[in-house]
């Protein structure tokens, strides 16, 4: 399901390699120090950025990325509704990742009003409401209290797609039985 | 494609580019202020210094208009820029409609932005007037270039730029030219005709072609340039009769 050859990935200060992974897991965790290149691997998986060597993996992806801007003045509403319909995503699944987070009570409030968890999980749920093969998630958990990490965990595990998650925080994700690859 | 037009619009006008405009606006609300307040040229000045007060006048505009430039050279930047919200875009629209829309806003913000700027400071009657008094001209090139800017935001750019070069490159050339003339046992009067004739020549693209000039800056620069244009005349005539 996921194969990385000889990657090399060559920046100012440093040098990313990795090499030998080859899992057929669902959900893949990329583990490993600041700076040992779990962000590089997922953009490289996302072909935004170029490098050396081999990632193989088939299917449809959607990345999210970890640190993001927002447009300020939009509600929650707003925003996963036109991403919604740009999309073209089922809005039933929509409303699904809404309930799961629990973030009914907060469509209506403009960004600028949301705490660093609330908009963590409207980037979770943006990446998620359309159905690929593969979801790149790079900490996933970063901002969310323990109740949305379980939540998140849940979703993963209810899901029939496959997940690589970039992360520091492993143990959540222990009843996943995920492939922890260390970097 | 409005859906994508309105996220980019959010997206733009994020804190950086609100900072960005609000730094521009206080700056240039601070120069005007500056200069309607300490900078009171006297009638009584030599005309010499008469120009220099104009060149004066015309470089701190010319700033203006140049920092104006930065501001729409910033917003063109941000196209070529893929920021993470953009790749969120990114995965649900193909890369070409993503660029075009983007395109799109960003020429919109700017004419926008370049129209408020270019009323207030009067460029669209120094546009379309000296489109017609310089129909035959080389300064064509310049004014044409102004004229079509008002509705394309990099084309008026680099026509304010590059006005601004030549204003520049016009007190230079006129310097050197009448440094040159005192070689020829030129008379000073003479030299310093001659000066103001290719001086006053290039800095029309700034001064008389603006019809709207009055709105912007005192009445007296103009009385300034009509006076410096006459006595360009009387020193070619005294000049022509010796």
């Amino acid at each position: 399901m996921l194969k990385i050859k000889g990657f090399k990935k060559t920046y100012k200060e440093a040098v990313i390699t990795v090499d030998g992974v080859d899992t057929q897991a669902r959900v893949v965790l990329l583990v490993g120090e600041n700076g040992s290149g779990k962000s590089t691997i997922l953009k490289a998986m996302a072909g935004l950025i170029r490098f050396d060597g081999e990632i193989e993996f088939k299917g449809s992806f959607m990345y999210a990325e970890e640190l993001i801007n927002y447009p300020e003045y939009l509600t929650a509403r707003q925003y996963l509704t036109l991403l919604r319909r740009l999309g073209n995503a089922s809005k039933i699944r929509l409303q699904w990742l809404i309930d799961a987070f629990m973030l009914k009570t907060h469509l209506d409030k403009p960004f600028k009003a949301l705490s660093k968890g609330m908009k963590q999980k409207i980037h979770l749920i943006q990446a998620m409401m359309e159905i690929r093969d593969f979801y790149l998630l790079d900490e996933p958990l970063s901002g969310l209290d323990e109740t949305a990490q379980q939540q998140l965990v849940k979703l993963i595990a209810k899901s029939d797609e496959a997940f690589v998650i970039a992360t520091h925080q492993t143990d959540v994700f222990d009843v996943l039985g995920a492939k922890k690859v260390a970097l | 494609m409005s859906i994508l037009w309105r996220l980019h619009l959010h997206y733009l006008m994020h804190r950086k580019t609100q900072i960005f405009f609000m730094v521009f606006i206080v700056f240039n609300i601070g120069v005007f202020i500056a200069f309607s307040r300490f900078f009171d040229p006297v009638f009584d000045r030599v005309v010499y210094q008469d120009l220099y007060v104009l060149d004066f006048f015309m470089e701190t505009f010319g700033f203006i208009k140049l920092s104006s430039l930065v501001v729409v050279m910033y917003l063109v930047i941000q196209l070529f820029i893929l920021s993470p919200s953009d790749i969120v875009l990114l995965q649900r629209v193909h890369h070409r409609v993503l660029i075009f829309s983007k395109m799109i806003i960003i020429v919109f913000v700017s004419c926008v932005f370049t129209g408020i700027v270019v009323l207030y400071y009067g460029v669209i009657g120094w546009a379309t007037h000296g489109m017609l008094s310089h129909l035959f001209t080389p300064i064509l090139f310049i004014d044409l270039t102004v004229f079509i800017v008002f509705y394309s935001f990099l084309l008026s750019c680099v026509a304010l730029a590059f006005n601004h070069m030549f204003a520049v490159f016009s007190v230079l050339l006129g310097y050197f030219a009448s440094e040159m003339l005192i070689d020829f046992d030129v008379s000073l009067e003479q030299i310093s005709g001659v000066g103001y004739f290719i001086n006053v020549l290039f800095m029309n693209i700034h001064v008389m072609n603006a019809e709207t000039i009055g709105l912007v800056y005192p009445y007296r620069i103009i009385l300034y340039t009509l006076f410096v244009y006459g006595y360009m005349i009387v020193m070619l005539h005294q000049k022509r009769t010796f």
